[in-house]
């Protein structure tokens, strides 16, 4: 697996993973950065990486860490300085009105009902893809699952079958 | 629309979102250059149609970035020990001329001075110095250190040119002390 390799993967991968990190942050900027060191991770190990049955999911697993790290210091910084100066700023990627309504609702969620939320909404992972990308069972990502969709059906006003909640 | 239909409808335009408004292509220009500003790095490091033989991908900037702080302070410390390493072969040297068998006059001047009458053989014999393995070895390395510094070359291999010369620089001053 060489350079071109990389190229092509990067090329093709690395707006998606932006999205999902885009979509469980809000700040573009911030999931451009995330998603960046993911694939610098993976550039400096493309060796290994490229030769993996599933660099998609690797990278991905990846990137859902760094937004774990990034998430946990920024709210420590947040919490050391009160009125922090750290702001998200309006630099999302540009979406109609309700789908942005929907990605803020799933930014409420508990992250790992986030993370299943994105991943099968967003990838189209099937439960088994994204426990193989989380390295979770597949009864968790199910329950997850459930429990994020309960969640966004009483946020969003909708219930399962289309009605109001 | 149901749940399901609108979570679906909603990724499906951030995916798009994603394609269409995100610049992968500077991106993965950062990204070589982060990772690899060494341009002799091997078959990583650059395009595959990189004329073979030219030492920078077209992708970096034609001039090396300026040294950092800690870059500066690195190549000052270690120019000092090349300096040091001279030092001790010319003393190592002189030395070995002094404490010669009949070698009273120093080689740089033996070019220039009257000398009694002496075979050729013994001539080359007292003129030609013994210089330690271990410091021929040392200015090897010193070269290659020096070499790599030049480049800006700051990768493992560095690592082990600076560590495998600091003991050869170590092993040459042994030698080289009476």
């Amino acid at each position: 697996m060489g350079q071109e390799a990389f190229d092509e993967f990067y090329l093709r991968e690395y707006p998606r993973v932006v999205g999902l990190l885009q979509g469980l942050l809000r700040s573009r900027l911030v999931a451009e950065e995330l998603a960046q060191e993911t694939f610098l991770v993976a550039y400096r190990d493309w060796g290994r990486v490229g030769g993996l049955d599933n660099p998609r999911a690797w990278v991905r697993r990846v990137a859902l860490n760094q937004r774990g790290s990034f998430l946990r210091a920024y709210l420590r910084q947040q919490a050391r300085e009160r009125d922090s100066a750290v702001q998200y700023q309006d630099d999302t990627i540009k979406l109609a009105d309700d789908h942005a309504e929907v990605w803020e609702a799933i930014r409420t969620l508990p992250p790992s009902q986030a993370q299943v939320i994105a991943l099968h909404y967003y990838e189209d992972y099937s439960i088994a893809q994204i426990a193989a990308a989380l390295g979770r069972a597949p009864g968790t990502i199910k329950a997850q699952l459930h429990h994020g969709r309960r969640k966004l059906a009483r946020l969003l006003g909708t219930g399962p079958d289309g009605r109001p909640a | 629309m149901n749940l399901d239909d609108r979570l679906r409808a909603a990724g499906s335009a951030l995916r798009e979102g994603s394609v269409t408004q995100v610049d992968a292509a500077t991106g993965l220009r950062a990204i070589i250059l982060c990772a690899d500003p060494d341009p002799d790095a091997g078959d990583q490091a650059g395009p595959l149609d990189e004329p073979a033989g030219h030492p920078a991908p077209s992708l970096l900037p034609p001039a090396p970035p300026p040294l950092r702080r800690p870059q500066r302070l690195a190549l000052a410390v270690n120019l000092l020990l090349v300096m040091a390493l001279g030092t001790v072969l010319v003393v190592a040297v002189q030395r070995g001329q002094v404490t010669g068998p009949s070698a009273t006059v120093p080689t740089a001047r033996a070019a220039t001075t009257i000398v009694p009458p002496r075979t050729v053989a013994q001539d080359e014999a007292r003129t030609v110095p013994s210089v330690p393995e271990a410091c021929v070895e040392t200015t090897k390395l010193a070269d290659e250190v020096i070499s790599r510094l030049n480049r800006n070359i700051r990768d493992e291999r560095l690592f082990l040119a600076l560590r495998d010369y600091t003991i050869a620089s170590q092993a040459c001053r042994r030698e080289a002390s009476p």
